[in-house]
């Protein structure tokens, strides 16, 4: 198995921002609000909302997010206390550490006590990478990126390859000639090893590489006179430079040549025709 | 005679003398932050009225304060009492005005409207809680005795100062 090398740029963030998630209830799915883009993270909550109340009397506003993953707490949660005090606008920016919208679960404005919200507005700003919207595997830091894998084959196993079943059939088959041909190679082999190789000892006398024990074995067969003395006889390093030279370019028939080759060819006329010569007396 | 020689002693007294001046630098960054959050328009609902009154076609400025440390401040706002740019005026032009509290970004700051202080054409906030608090500025002209304003271009500013306490 085998894994390649990956090389991927920098998340090409696109920032935006949803809609009123508030506008037609205080009660709101997100689902709705924010689009399904992979890797998207909310990174602000921006609500306003006007009280209308009596000073007096006690109001507890609630902006929330439950937490899709964990049931019963909420992600994003905002009280604001109007208890003895007038009523009036009150608007917020809250960040959030970009959470991942797979949290962001249904949100809601809550009133506790006497009193009314009205003209609501509840924003969200998000981000996502462009590149993962298009397809995870464009980023590595894409949600559902999966490292890609090249699978190469294991190689086969010699003993499952058709091919090679063909050969060592073939080779039980001729087993027996295999075999013959085998043990006379060994003996054939045995007898070269018994000679002595006259271009192994020769190539002992040109060579300073070979080690002490060839160089002896080298001079006992110089003193057993088996070596020829002219293989040990070193030729001078000269050149031989041509002595011949032609007067001029121009070379005359030679005429004896000329007349040798006639009197041969005569020769083997009177020669052929003897055979006919010799029909004819029979 | 004497002079001279003070002036002598002075002067060895002085050379031998080493002084050295060591600044200390300090940078208060303000904890109170004031930006426009609306310019206001001049509505002309009768000739001779003006008016930021969006029933009377303008729009109110909004100015927002953002306090970082409660009970420091408090924000002083004065709406306008003349124009400053408009055409040639020949009769008096009564100004009227009305600073309220138009948002907030605690609820406990929705206080700040019943415990403000007015005088004059100032409104005085004390700002008690830390963070942002919007405040909206009404402003209204009437020319002379139902007289029509001349056409032109009429400018009038709001000063909205934070005051340390």
């Amino acid at each position: 198995m085998v894994y390649c090398s990956y090389s991927y740029s920098n998340p090409n963030y696109i920032y935006e921002t949803s809609g009123n998630a508030s506008q037609d209830s205080l009660n709101w799915v997100m689902s709705n609000v924010l689009p399904a883009y992979t890797g998207l993270q909310v990174n602000g909550v921006f609500y306003q909302y006007t009280t209308v109340k009596d000073p007096e009397t006690g109001m507890v506003v609630t902006v929330q997010n439950e937490d899709a993953l964990n049931a019963g707490q909420y992600v994003f949660r905002e009280v604001d206390d109007w208890s003895g005090i007038p009523g009036n606008t009150i608007q917020k920016a809250i960040p959030q550490p970009y959470v991942d919208q797979n949290r962001w679960g249904n949100g809601s404005i809550t009133v506790d006590g006497e009193g009314q919200v009205v003209d609501a507005s509840v924003i969200y700003t998000y981000r996502y990478d462009e590149d993962c919207v298009v397809s995870p595997q464009n980023n590595p830091t894409c949600p559902g990126f999966v490292m890609p894998e090249i699978n190469v084959p294991d190689p086969v196993d010699p003993i499952d390859d058709t091919i090679q079943d063909e050969i060592d059939r073939q080779r039980v088959a001729d087993g027996d000639m295999i075999q013959d041909d085998i043990d006379r190679k060994k003996i054939k082999d045995e007898k070269d090893n018994g000679r002595p190789m006259i271009e192994v000892l020769l190539g002992n006398s040109n060579t300073t590489a070979l080690g002490d024990v060839a160089q002896i074995l080298h001079d006992n067969l110089v003193l057993l006179d088996v070596i020829p003395p002219s293989y040990l006889t070193e030729l001078p390093s000269t050149v031989y430079e041509e002595t011949l030279s032609l007067p001029d370019a121009e070379l005359p028939d030679n005429v004896m040549i000329r007349r040798a080759s006639y009197s041969q060819e005569l020769l083997h006329e009177q020669l052929v025709d003897l055979q006919y010569q010799l029909g004819e007396s029979k | 005679m004497n002079k001279l020689m003070l002036c002598a002693i002075s002067a060895i007294f002085v050379s031998g003398a080493y002084a050295e001046e060591i600044p200390i630098t300090g940078n208060v960054e303000s904890k109170c932050v004031i930006t426009t959050d609306t310019a206001g328009v001049y509505g002309n609902p009768t000739p001779s009225n003006l008016s930021t009154d969006p029933t009377d076609g303008g729009v109110t400025p909004i100015v927002r304060y953002d306090v970082s440390m409660a009970e420091y401040y408090k924000a002083l706002i004065t709406w306008p009492d003349e124009f400053s740019q408009s055409p040639e005026l020949n009769d008096t032009v009564a100004f009227d005005g009305e600073v309220t509290v138009d948002r907030v970004s605690i609820a406990t700051m929705s206080d700040y409207e019943s415990a403000k202080t007015e005088y004059q054409n100032s409104t005085e906030y004390e700002l008690t809680e830390s963070g942002s608090t919007w405040f909206a500025i009404e402003s209204e002209a009437d020319y002379g005795f139902s007289k029509a304003f001349p056409g032109g271009t009429y400018r009038s500013l709001i000063t909205a100062e934070c005051i340390a306490q």
